[in-house]
């Protein structure tokens, strides 16, 4: 008889086997969704780091099952939110019931209404690229297996969903830079800092961080050095 | 760039390997507090470390050691059949074509992503050079994103399992030129990682 291991690990395997098999994001979504049910989850969430280049939600989510009543609630609070802080600072992943939730008015106006939508515990795993954080995975639900080998199965299935995810975008990516991003971007890539790219394109330096952050939003990306990283992995830039 | 040493050429640098036994004790006993394999208080040292252990090395422009990775056939008994045989799912993979890869680090100093796309860029160079088809080893499982990202193909072979207090696991990397290709793609450069004219024999 198989180990529970064994079994854990079996399940795990299947999920990212079908996941592998998708071949657009909305199909993805939806093997994703299969696949966490079978440890109580309901929803996922993968996104991009907030930043100030990009510090709305609804600019930086990649996958997401959750409820649009839900979405729009969350948006306004995802600042403070202690689950999207621990993507920050934690080193792992972590269920969410191991936070430390400080007793904020709006963390707990926020407590109340993802009750409300059962998604008071949920499982976090931070993925970290070549450089930084590259998204956080989510997954939530109302009545988890919480176990170590459910989570670690859970685990395997968002890292593998994740790399999916990013292997249909870059398939499905047309050109992503202005001609002016472009060349703003090889200057950066060349260590100039936007002073330096103001008085080589004779424009404001204010217009070169707005270019700059345009071009971040454009590669998905949250830095710069991770912007050169992702320009380069495009082809937008050379060497 | 990249120096192989193995028992055909490791009396020419001594050095080096000195360099190397020195920097793992920095990071995996000072570090990462593994004090098993403390040798002398200066050095770390296991029982992989002999004739059959092929040495993969970051070698920096003063020509010190900066970083490493070891590997070692599968065929023999390694770490994983011995010593972690619980995380792998079913049998330990034990073929004349693939390796395992062990104590892959850089030193603090080079922890930067050029450095360490190097090192990952020789896993794919050196593994085609020795002819094999994969790597297996243990890693932080997540640690694998940013080698997917690099363009390593990997795959876990067992549930992952908590030491030293993070998630691991057990995986097998497949070595192909398509993960080579995708990893210079990464780099922005195709030229070999490998030091070149090395009095090494052939092995393939």
């Amino acid at each position: 008889m198989a180990s529970s291991k064994g079994k854990h690990f079996q399940i795990a395997l299947d999920a990212i086997e079908r996941i592998e098999a998708q071949r657009s994001a909305d199909d993805l979504n939806t093997a994703v969704k299969h696949s966490i049910a079978t440890f109580g989850y309901q929803n996922h969430c993968f996104v991009l780091p907030r930043s100030l280049a990009m510090p709305a939600l609804r600019e930086r989510k990649l996958l997401m099952s959750w409820p649009q009543a839900w979405f729009r609630q969350y948006d306004r609070w995802a600042k403070d939110d202690a689950v999207a802080t621990a993507f920050r600072s934690r080193r792992s992943s972590f269920r969410w019931s191991d936070l430390d939730i400080r007793a904020t008015a709006s963390l707990r106006v926020m407590e109340m209404a993802s009750d409300d939508f059962d998604m008071k515990k949920g499982f976090g795993i931070p993925i970290f690229g070549l450089d930084a954080l590259e998204a956080g995975v989510s997954f939530s639900g109302p009545d988890l297996d919480e176990t170590d080998e459910a989570n670690f199965a859970v685990e395997l299935i968002g890292i593998y969903a994740f790399n999916h995810y990013t292997k249909l975008r870059t398939a499905e990516r047309k050109p992503s830079l202005t001609p002016r991003q472009r060349e703003m971007m090889k200057w950066v890539a060349a260590g100039k800092t936007a002073w330096d790219i103001s008085v080589i394109m004779s424009v404001s330096q204010d217009t070169v961080n707005k270019t700059l952050a345009a071009a971040m939003r454009n590669l998905e990306v949250v830095t710069r050095a991770q912007a050169i990283a992702e320009a380069l992995r495009r082809r937008e830039i050379e060497f | 760039m990249i120096r192989i040493i193995d028992k055909s050429n490791i009396h020419q640098f001594p050095k080096t390997m000195d360099q190397q036994f020195r920097l793992r004790h920095a990071v995996f006993v000072k570090e990462k507090g593994w004090k098993d394999f403390e040798k002398e208080g200066v050095y770390e040292k296991d029982q992989y470390d002999n004739d059959n252990a092929t040495y993969v090395i970051s070698i920096d422009s003063q020509g010190d050691a900066i970083g490493c990775f070891r590997l070692y056939p599968t065929m023999l008994p390694h770490m994983l059949s011995e010593t972690f045989p619980n995380l792998v799912e079913g049998s330990v993979t034990r073929r004349p074509d693939v390796y395992e890869i062990t104590r892959f680090h850089l030193s603090k100093a080079a922890r930067q992503t050029t450095a360490w796309l190097e090192l990952v860029a020789a896993i794919a160079e050196v593994g085609l050079d020795l002819g094999l088809s994969g790597v297996t080893g243990l890693t932080r499982t997540l640690r694998i994103p940013a080698m997917q990202a690099a363009g390593l193909s990997i795959r876990p072979t067992g549930l992952p399992v908590f030491m030293d207090g993070e998630s691991n696991v057990s995986v097998i990397i497949d070595i192909t030129e398509q993960s080579l290709s995708r990893i210079n793609l990464n780099r922005g450069s195709t030229a070999s990682v490998l030091e070149r004219n090395l009095d090494r024999r052939d092995r393939a």
